[in-house]
């Protein structure tokens, strides 16, 4: 069911599937609803893309030295080659005291610019807050209405220096994002904190990345900008309306969204290529019998345009009304049974680690042991599917092998992941 | 995340006011604002805000002030975007203009305050590095590398700029000006390194 496009430009298209697309007359029914945010592609200005306003804030701290900071630096530098003219960068690093390595500029003197990324050395501990202000500072200056400006912050540690309270940081980057500064966050290895870095990313209408190997740093930078060089609207929001005729509410939604005040949850940005799977259970009560079909819920999607412009989009979910007997013949849609055994998985590790915060290692286990066994009763499953079965068998032997720091990260980035349907990184 | 519900119309006192927005401000505040009792409002501060034009005047009925639905979010959405640091100077005369729909998405922060003068992500960093209530981090710029003699194929345009008697500065179109405080601080103490060394040559 594919709700007509308003035909504005950079509207994203909403689509609705059931796991069974009608209604049994006369009864109180639950149904599942996915909803799909197909988003638009990213708006152009004469044939390019629009430039994008970035500081990369780099952690130099004395973990950092060696094999991980030469690679973090090998990672900006492939960012930077990707970089336009008309885009603006600048380089933060900081470990105990903060430094400007590359102020903002345009990216015309790319050997330069290059040569100065490759001068970072480490040193001592992390003002991770510090950095991270710099660098938005250093976006804020040239500030572009009519673009992206995003901080990305690179860390492998914990905030040891200067502001380190997640709450007031979190708050902090949910100011700038108000005001048209995004953040992302890279977590990289074992030791850094994920709950702040999440909290920011959340806070910052960024993205949160947990990434293992040093290797692997320039894909996730690639992809960040990649994301970002198709991106077609910011700060997200998506309100479910249930029709009150048919006494329709909303159970339970299974992605772990935030909500605003007026019960509307925030979204990822809208990016290019990658739509946004939101599951809904909800509970109605059809009429009897009913020749047209019933409009049961609509969906409002709002978001801000690369314009700064406010826009906003409904689409309404109809269904038929049907007896038992060809309700109970209608087939379910695997991809619906697919995508909630998915986002069920992603709960169940976010109850694990709550477990594990509360030192219930029994507990933990079995919501892990829980996550590979959903994985694996599916009877012919889709690459995406198999990859979450090797990927959950793989977290429960970490967790097995005592690797709790690890675990919790990973099991936290995969449930993150699957409930803003980021797209799966190989690392 | 339920909380009070914002009324569907309303009427009532100052004091009335004033107890009402405080039981609906928590859940439009950060959560780890909300519990501070130094969010809360008084008819007093209320007061103040009609006076400076932030609010707009009460309804009189007989002697008696009269505030409406209208108030009440033109109320709440000043304390969220104060809280959010926009300053009152910012804001004033500038939530009177806004209709309740409006004012209910500036609450929700569904809609961000688009009149600003300047830029408003620098003020706003500008806002929390003066509340940092530690000592301010320091910023230094990375040491630049050192000077290569220019090629000499085209000669290089520069701007003279007498700072004191018998000291010129130089500028060249391509040259990079200090922005941020921690660059032009940065700059200052190269200039005064730079002259330390001039003294330091017999």
């Amino acid at each position: 069911m594919t709700q007509p496009n308003t035909n504005q430009p950079h509207t994203p298209t909403i689509t609705f599937r059931l796991l069974k697309p009608g209604l049994i007359g006369g009864r109180m029914q639950d149904l599942t609803l996915l909803i799909r945010i197909h988003p638009a592609p990213a708006p152009q200005r004469s044939g390019a893309r629009l430039p994008l306003n970035l500081a990369l804030v780099l952690d130099r701290s004395g973990s950092m030295s060696g094999e991980p900071l030469e690679t973090a630096k090998q990672a900006i530098v492939a960012a930077l080659r990707q970089l336009h003219p008309q885009d603006r960068v600048s380089v933060v690093s900081f470990d105990d005291t903060v430094r400007v390595e590359v102020p903002s500029g345009s990216v015309r003197d790319l050997d330069a610019l290059i040569a100065q990324v490759l001068r970072i050395e480490s040193g001592g501990n992390t003002a991770l807050y510090d950095g991270w202000l710099e660098g938005a500072t250093q976006v804020a200056g040239h500030l572009n209405q009519e673009g992206l400006n995003r901080v990305i912050l690179l860390s492998d540690g914990q905030a040891n220096a200067g502001l380190t309270d997640p709450a007031e940081i979190a708050r902090r980057v949910a100011g700038l994002s108000e005001r048209g500064v995004s953040t992302t966050t890279l977590g990289f290895g074992r030791h850094y904190d994920e709950t702040l870095l999440l909290g920011m990313a959340t806070a910052g209408d960024g993205n949160f990345e947990h990434i293992e190997a040093a290797r692997s740093l320039p894909t996730f930078f690639e992809s960040e900008l990649q994301g970002l060089t198709r991106t077609s609207g910011r700060t997200v929001s998506l309100g479910l309306e249930p029709n009150p005729e048919y006494s329709t509410r909303v159970l339970e939604i299974l992605n772990d969204l935030t909500q605003n005040s007026l019960g509307r949850y925030q979204l990822g940005n809208l990016v290019e290529g990658q739509p946004i799977s939101v599951v809904v259970k909800l509970q109605l009560t059809a009429p009897a019998q009913s020749s047209t079909p019933l409009g049961v819920t609509r969906v409002r999607l709002a978001w801000t345009g690369l314009d700064g412009v406010r826009r906003k989009v409904r689409a309404q979910l109809d269904l038929p009304v049907l007896s038992p007997a060809e309700h109970g013949a209608l087939p379910e849609d695997t991809e619906v049974v697919e995508a909630t055994l998915l986002l069920t998985m992603a709960q169940r590790q976010r109850l694990a680690i709550a477990a594990m915060d509360q030192g219930d290692r029994a507990g933990a286990t079995s919501y892990f042991s829980d996550v590979v066994g959903m994985a694996m009763s599916v009877p012919s499953p889709s690459a995406e599917m198999s990859t979450s079965l090797t990927e959950s068998q793989d977290l429960q032997r970490l967790y097995e092998g005592g690797d709790d720091l690890l675990t919790r990260k990973r099991a936290l980035s995969q449930s993150y992941n699957r409930s803003q349907s980021k797209p799966r990184k190989t690392e | 995340m339920s909380g009070h519900a914002l009324p569907g119309s309303w009427t009532g006192t100052l004091d009335d006011l004033a107890a009402l927005a405080n039981t609906l401000l928590p859940q439009y505040l950060p959560l780890d604002r909300s519990s501070r009792t130094q969010d809360e409002v008084n008819p007093r501060l209320i007061r103040h805000y009609t006076t400076q034009g932030l609010l707009d005047p009460p309804l009189k009925e007989g002697r008696e002030a009269r505030y409406t639905r209208h108030h009440l979010l033109q109320l709440l959405t000043l304390r969220r975007l104060m809280q959010g640091g926009h300053s009152a100077q910012a804001l004033q005369s500038l939530l009177t203009r806004q209709s309740d729909p409006e004012l209910e998405a500036l609450l929700t922060g569904e809609l961000r305050l688009q009149v600003q003068t300047g830029n408003a992500a620098l003020d706003y960093l500008a806002s929390l590095r003066e509340n940092q209530a530690s000592a301010p981090p320091v910023v230094r710029m990375a040491p630049t590398p050192p000077a290569s003699p220019a090629p000499s194929s085209s000669p290089a345009r520069y701007t003279r700029l007498m700072l004191a008697p018998g000291l010129e500065l130089h500028v060249s179109r391509e040259a990079r000006l200090p922005k941020t405080p921690a660059e032009q601080d940065t700059l200052a103490r190269q200039l005064i390194a730079a002259l330390d060394t001039l003294r330091r040559t017999p």
